[in-house]
């Protein structure tokens, strides 16, 4: 064990047991699953992602590259942090990335094959012969842990916030920086990741001088009425107009929520996220055992572990030394402060020299040495690297410096400038109402750490020692950054893109300086002319499960129901989505039928008896005012302004490109009219007559209303249809003077209804239209009553067989964004005399054209039995390349007893009686052309 | 049962009445029939029965109990016949819910984006809610409001607030282990 008998902020008292690898290890309540990884001494976590070399712990935050864990049971997650991963009882985690485990990993023969597998291996190597046939060995070897299967019990939810001013991080900075806002009156949210304040002071010794001051400025915060402190949240993503996007685990005002995604709107953002501390780059710097020297002073004063017993500290800049001297003073020996800068300040000398501490200026280490841990560093003066001495140590400290976190500066928009000063990037010109405050400023003065850095990007070294990594999670190394410059990716956006430098899961949050550093001295050129890439969001990974909030299972997308959804169910339909989110039934089966034979059922119910579907659906809009006739006149091809009361008719409403938008049946009732439209069509049927009267024809007194809800449709179909409607009841004549094409009210079933006589089905057909609430009372009469006349209930893939056989045409079928009223069979539906109407220009136009145009035709396969596919393409012959059309509408037509297709075909209209090939994707069959009516073609049945 | 303190019901008693006119007209007819059209745009004027609402500058819904419905489009159809305007029943149109409770907001601010605090007593809001759109009555700020949605999506939109509201159910027992 390496756990100090005392200090820390963890409580002893209370043990935890966990699983590590499948092995029982103890820790005490407080400590992350690192901390307590490393108290009980276990250095090796993971396997690298590329060349799958052997990883220890790197950091004791967020950024952590390395020690991603697999978490097992019900909390089943993979790619946690284990340095952010609170322990609790009965943690069950695993590494990810190797087999059979971290000591010892099959996939480790990629290491022995690395010199094969350099930046851009993928792009060369499998560019040749067919992609997919390494793709799913390459899948297989890449990603990082397993996804869960099993289905989550956890909740989730997603919540909007306002505020006046948010504040990102409970650092010292951005307490004071909420304090300051609330005093002036602003409504402030204050936001951590962590379950308590203070930021990097809680890494700091007990006895830090900032410590009391931390308190009095966490009991004005607390004490505030202006602040809200929510802990545990971290902010992932910084959106336009000061939208900032965090995550909170398990709130605690809702203790059943395991995750919250808040979409808080802030008038002012103010960043307080601090700065994370970056390696150094040398050879065989990610060994288990190289850590950063604040990462082992957190756990040592934090957690009471010490990450080493023979420490060897290597640094570019003065805040290293507190770590050595907490180190120090804990009674771990510091074998040597390596520092690379030329000059040391004299108090962090005379501090050395108090507690026996070895240093050596404008020095660097050039190797670590060990297996799966640390043995010895290789320590040679900057100038002279040949000459080198080994030392032995357990843990080496680095500190390349710190960087700021200026993530969210810059998913604001803004960009992040290069400072000398600090060596880093930090906050540049705010494009949105924010500011950066504190350390992600550049600002490290909270901290009372004088910060001299001198930059060094990387150790200047021999390949003899081995590879030197700029990126821990990619494995990308900095001779892969120089492969990429040779082949003259000199943009940063290009190398990191080539190399994968900063695109893992850590989005290179302590490697991407040194990513920058050494490609600008590659190129010769400063920091902050190589510039950063664009940091994306999210700052750190964020679960599935709280994006989608409680929009899971049935609610991912909304279901849209009619008053007879339910009694659809209950009767066995197949329920499926039939546009615009309605969920219809598309067959009605009855024990031990199959699909097409319930299909077919219900097709020959409705063309001998009588069939019932729920048309509800439909779009229905209201227009109201003087206007109307020249408004439908405008919309359609055809005239409506000479329709007198009661009277409907059928109209063809195009885009201005003269191509198909909707069809429907429009009524002239008593004071308004009644417009319908195709199901999936209506929004966007309403919005297109709303803009033409909003911004085109503003001098037209036209009123729209949207009634789809408001009114269900109920479809008796079928050559008994008049019997079962009458037999219901009804105060309206259903005799032959209600003629096709026309709508009365009165009653049916006891109810007030509009009564319309239109038909989709090419039978004898009553649309009766009742009040959403009054619908399944008339429903269940029909039905009761309908036994008579065995009514049979007809889903929508019925109605699709029945409109095939009639040669109807559908207007988002064989309508395609190409088809013209005359391709479609239509022409006699224009009237090019009433006056002008949207696509009349563009339908004169393709006449005078006189280009070949595909035409809707019918299709009688030569094999009767063989319903082609819908999609299959029509051909000359076999193996032509000569494509003339497809299949539009396939079925089973069980009125003719074979099969029936409708088709788009190159000037079809002029030759039916030929042959032509329908190429499907398994089979070809040869069919006859025809006209697209194949039953009834007078129209009689329906008219009757 | 939920979570949150919020009771979430069906209102299935009301009466909408929709009427689509220039703001002359509206204050015409409210003149003829003795109501009060609101001119400030989502804003509700109420009388003993009747609450008027202006949801745009040609719309406005007029609400009542489902028992005067016959009674009040009569009167709204009589005042209007000599003006351009389209009075509609859409009664059936939209299904509306209660959610009344001390965690009003927690449910609201779940589904909708808008800064609720500028929301007061007596204001109206139609806005994108939760994957469909609403029209949301602030009765009582946040003990008491109404959603209205287009009743296709009324079992749907039931379904969304029970689970926002953290309606207990078993096998909804949550996972706390790893905080």
């Amino acid at each position: 064990m390496t756990r100090l008998p005392a200090g820390g902020q963890i409580n002893r008292d209370k043990t935890l047991s966990f699983r590590f690898n499948g092995k029982q290890y103890q820790g005490f309540e407080g400590d992350t699953l690192a901390s307590a990884l490393l108290a009980n001494n276990v250095r090796l976590i993971a396997r690298s992602f590329k060349y799958h070399r052997p990883r220890g712990i790197v950091s004791a935050g967020p950024e952590e590259p390395n020690a991603l864990v697999q978490v097992h049971g019900t909390d089943d997650e993979p790619n946690l942090r284990a340095t952010t991963l609170k322990l609790y009882e009965g943690l069950d985690a695993s590494s990810i990335n190797c087999w059979p485990g971290p000591s010892f990993d099959l996939g480790a023969i990629n290491s022995l094959l690395s010199p094969l597998l350099p930046a851009g291996f993928y792009y060369k190597t499998f560019m040749l012969g067919r992609w997919d046939r390494y793709a799913k060995f390459i899948r297989r070897a890449a990603g990082l842990g397993k996804t869960p299967t099993a289905s989550r019990r956890r909740r989730y939810e997603k919540r909007f916030h306002h505020v006046d001013v948010l504040v990102v991080g409970a650092g010292f900075a951005g307490l004071e920086a909420a304090l300051k806002a609330a005093q002036s009156g602003s409504k402030v949210v204050l936001i951590d990741s962590n379950d308590e304040p203070g930021g990097e002071l809680l890494n700091q010794r007990a006895n830090h001088p900032n410590r009391s001051a931390l308190e009095q400025l966490l009991t004005s915060v607390d004490g505030s009425e202006n602040i809200n402190r929510i802990v545990r949240t971290t902010a992932s993503g910084y959106y336009d107009h000061n939208l900032v996007i965090a995550v909170q685990q398990q709130p605690a005002d809702a203790a059943w929520i395991y995750e919250r995604l808040w979409h808080i709107r802030a008038k002012q953002v103010i960043l307080a996220t601090g700065a994370v501390e970056r390696p150094l780059v040398f050879a065989n710097n990610d060994l288990p055992g190289v850590m950063l020297a604040g990462a082992a002073q957190s756990y040592l004063n934090r957690y009471a572990v010490a990450c080493g017993k023979k420490i060897l500290l290597f640094t570019n800049n003065s805040s290293a030394y507190q770590a050595a001297f907490d180190l120090a003073d804990a009674g771990l020996e510091i074998v040597s402060i390596v520092d690379a800068r030329s000059q040391v300040d004299d108090e962090l000398l005379e501090e050395c020299k108090q507690r026996s501490i070895e240093v050596q200026v404008n020095a660097v280490v050039i190797n670590a040495s060990g297996g799966r841990r640390i043995r010895h560093a290789s320590v040679a003066g900057r100038r002279d690297l040949s000459d080198y001495r080994d030392y032995a140590c357990d843990l080496i400290c680095v500190s390349g410096g710190w960087n700021p976190l200026v993530h969210l500066h810059s998913q604001s928009g803004a960009k992040p400038i290069y400072s000398s000063d600090s060596a880093a990037f930090v906050p540049g010109e705010s494009v949105q109402n924010e500011r950066s405050v504190g350390a992600c400023a550049g600002d490290f003065s909270n901290n009372r750490i004088r910060y001299d850095i001198e930059a060094l990007w990387k150790v200047e070294t021999t390949t003899t020692f081995g590879k030197a990594f700029v990126d821990f999670q990619n494995d990308v190394t900095t001779a892969d950054l120089e492969l990429a410059l040779r082949e003259n990716y000199s943009s940063i956006e290009h190398v990191k893109r080539y190399t994968t430098a900063g695109m893992a899961t850590d989005q290179g949050k302590i490697g991407g300086a040194n990513v920058i550093g050494v490609v600008a001295d590659q190129v010769g050129a400063e920091p902050g002319e190589v510039g950063t890439t664009t940091y994306r969001p999210p700052f750190t990974p964020v679960s599935f499960g709280v994006l989608a909030g409680v929009d899971r299972g049935p609610l991912i997308l909304p279901a849209r129901t009619t008053p007879m959804t339910q009694w659809n169910i209950k009767a066995g339909a197949a329920m499926n989505e039939a546009g615009a989110g309605f969920r219809r039934p598309f067959w009605f089966p009855v024990t031990g039928e199959s699909t097409t034979d319930a299909i077919s059922r219900a097709a020959h119910a409705v063309r001998t008896k009588v069939g019932i579907y729920d048309a509800t659906p439909l779009g229905k809009f209201e227009l109201h005012g003087p206007d109307v006739g020249i408004l439908l006149n405008r919309l359609y091809t055809n005239r409506f302004d000479d329709l007198t009361e009661g009277q409907g008719r059928f109209g063809l409403m195009l885009h201005e490109d003269g191509r198909l938008l909707d069809d429907g049946v429009t009524f002239r009732m008593d004071d308004h009219w009644l417009m319908t439209c195709g199901t999936g069509a209506a929004s966007g049927v309403l919005r297109h007559i709303e803009r033409l009267l909003q911004t085109e024809w503003t001098d037209l007194q036209v009123y729209v209303v949207n009634v789809t809800s408001q009114w269900a449709n109920i479809c008796v179909c079928g050559p008994r249809a008049r019997e079962v409607v009458t037999a219901v009841g009804t105060d309206i004549d259903l005799d032959v003077a209600f003629e096709f094409m026309q709508m009365k009210t009165g009653r049916v079933a006891e109810v007030s209804a509009r009564v319309a006589r239109v038909s989709y089905t090419g039978e004898l057909s009553f649309e009766i239209n009742v009040r959403r609430r009054d619908a399944m009372t008339v429903w269940q009469t029909l039905m009761d009553v309908g036994k008579r006349w065995d009514i049979t209930p007809v889903g929508s893939e019925t109605s699709a067989v029945l409109r095939i056989e009639k040669g109807f045409i559908s207007a988002g079928t064989e309508g395609d964004n190409i088809t013209n009223p005359y391709d479609a069979g239509l022409g006699w539906m224009i009237d090019m005399d009433k006056g002008d109407f949207i696509g009349r220009r563009t339908l004169i136009r393709d006449k005078k054209l006189n280009i070949p145009r595909q035409h809707v035709v019918g299709l009688l396969p030569d094999d009767e039995e063989f319903v082609v596919a819908e999609g299959s393409a029509l051909l000359p012959q076999a193996n032509s390349r000569d494509f003339q059309g497809h299949v539009t509408a396939s079925c089973y037509s069980p009125t003719l007893g074979r099969s029936i297709a409708l088709a788009l075909l190159k000037n079809g209209h002029n030759r039916h009686g030929e042959k032509i090939l329908i190429s499907g994707l398994h089979r070809a069959v040869s069919a006859d052309i025809c006209r697209p009516v194949f039953y009834d073609p007078r129209g009689e049945r329906m008219r009757s | 049962l939920n979570h949150y303190d919020v009771v979430i019901e069906r209102l299935d008693a009301v009466a909408l009445i929709n009427l689509r006119c220039e703001e002359s007209t509206a204050t015409a007819i409210g003149d003829t029939i003795g109501l009060v059209f609101p001119i400030a745009l989502f804003q509700i004027v109420e009388t003993d029965a009747v609450q008027v609402v202006r949801l745009s500058p040609d719309q406005w819904w007029i609400r009542t109990r489902f028992t005067e419905e016959g009674a009040l489009l009569d009167q709204l159809t009589v005042a209007s016949r000599d003006h351009f305007a389209a009075v509609t029943v859409i009664s059936d149109h939209f299904q509306g819910f209660s959610l009344s409770g001390a965690d009003v907001n927690a449910v609201l601010n779940q589904a909708l984006s808008v800064n609720l605090a500028d929301l007061p007593a007596g204001s109206v809001i139609r806005a994108r809610f939760a994957r469909t759109g609403a029209t949301v009555f602030m009765r009582e700020p946040e003990i008491r409001s109404e959603v209205f949605v287009e009743s296709s999506y009324g079992d749907y939109a039931e379904q969304w607030l029970q689970t926002a509201a953290g309606m207990i159910h078993e096998e909804s027992a949550p996972s706390t282990a790893r905080l």
